[in-house]
């Protein structure tokens, strides 16, 4: 399939995306709701880019590359949608903890404050009901990478989806019962893949509020579940000799980011230090 | 195409389609979730003289980009009327 993008034309398989292309080509896309490992939403909207010939911009996350399309990726237009989509999610979310969504405001130079300081947005109490994580929903963008994660893309337990509709659509559990009476699992793979820090581990939320979280002083140690057989990769961040977050790597074959209870939260044995 | 009569009150028409649209919105897509939000606030601001100061800029941005970028054919046209009010009728302009 031939597709020219900003002018250049380049050869990608067949069934690629837009997004696909672009990177391949070295196309720096910006993107919030979509994962490698996730099925393409489409909803944040802030990869669109402009395709010859259609009526709407297209995302580049989703829309299969056909052959013979020309695509801007840096018009005018796209740069216009970009960023007042990136002002209306930063005047209705908070996102104090999305760095990948402030890099895109400060790169699309966005002003969220533009609509004024009465504006509606999804500001709510924190949901600390567990032990394992919390949910912040005044940080919630709405991308949809949670549902996924609990769906069928990865975990299969659809304890959590959408509900209501409109500004009022938020992440919701059956009946909106608090988690530990609800269908999770305490995977945690919902807060693997939420990218503004809506879903926290309650170590890094409990770190944060009391102001003792140091991101760049973390070290990464990549090692092997200890529980089971399957082998998960881990990779443990540590901050002053402690482990106080347990990830995946994405691209690791086994679990493409994914993990259980055990692998994710089940580490305080390791720092079990007792009594001095 | 709406044929209103000449002495209806077209600010109260703008600002009913404006909540319309705001309400019907299934809240997928950012464009049209917070976009139609956001039209519906800088009209009240403007029909209640209570501007900060470039709600028509705003207005413009919104009418483009969720026509632009909107999923489907609501978020599209959410602000079609409108900016048709402002610009072929100058209401609220």
């Amino acid at each position: 399939m031939k597709i020219t993008i900003d002018g250049v034309t380049t050869d990608v398989p067949a069934g690629s995306t837009i997004l696909d292309a672009a990177q391949q080509m070295g196309i720096d896309t910006p993107t919030l709701c979509y994962g490698d490992t996730l099925t393409p939403v489409n909803v944040c909207r802030v990869c669109v880019v402009e395709l010859e010939n259609a009526r709407t911009l297209v995302p580049a996350c989703s829309r299969k590359v056909e052959d013979g399309m020309v695509v801007h990726t840096d018009s005018e237009r796209v740069r216009t949608s970009r960023r007042l989509v990136l002002e209306l999610l930063g005047s209705a979310a908070d996102l104090s903890t999305a760095p990948e969504a402030l890099a895109y405001i400060d790169r699309y130079e966005a002003r969220p404050d533009r609509f004024g300081p009465d504006s509606l947005t999804v500001e709510q109490a924190v949901k600390v009901d567990n032990e394992l994580y919390v949910r912040d929903y005044s940080k919630c963008i709405l991308c949809y990478k949670c549902v996924e994660a609990c769906g069928v893309d990865h975990q299969n337990t659809f304890a959590i989806t959408v509900a209501g509709r409109g500004f009022g659509a938020h992440i919701s559990t059956e009946l909106d019962v608090p988690l530990p009476e609800s269908a999770c699992v305490y995977c945690g793979n919902c807060v693997a893949v939420c990218p503004t820090g809506a879903l926290m581990a309650k170590s890094e939320f409990d770190l944060r509020e009391a102001g003792d979280w140091r991101e760049e002083e973390q070290t990464e140690v990549d090692t092997v579940c200890p529980y089971c057989g399957v082998g998960c990769n881990l990779t443990l961040h540590v901050q002053d000799d402690a482990i106080v977050k347990v990830s995946s790597p994405d691209d690791h074959d086994v679990t493409r980011g994914n993990l259980c209870i055990k692998g994710r939260y089940g580490y305080r044995y390791v720092q079990n230090r007792g009594p001095k | 195409m709406i044929v209103y009569g000449a002495e209806a009150d077209l600010v109260d028409a703008v600002l009913r389609i404006a909540e319309f649209f705001r309400d019907e919105s299934c809240g997928q897509c950012v464009p049209c979730r917070i976009g139609t939000v956001r039209q519906e606030e800088a009209l009240h601001r403007l029909a209640s003289d209570t501007a900060i100061g470039d709600e028509l800029d705003v207005l413009a941005d919104l009418t483009q980009v969720m026509r632009d970028a909107s999923i489907c054919g609501l978020g599209q046209t959410a602000a079609n009327a409108v900016d048709s009010a402002i610009h072929n009728l100058g209401v609220l302009a």
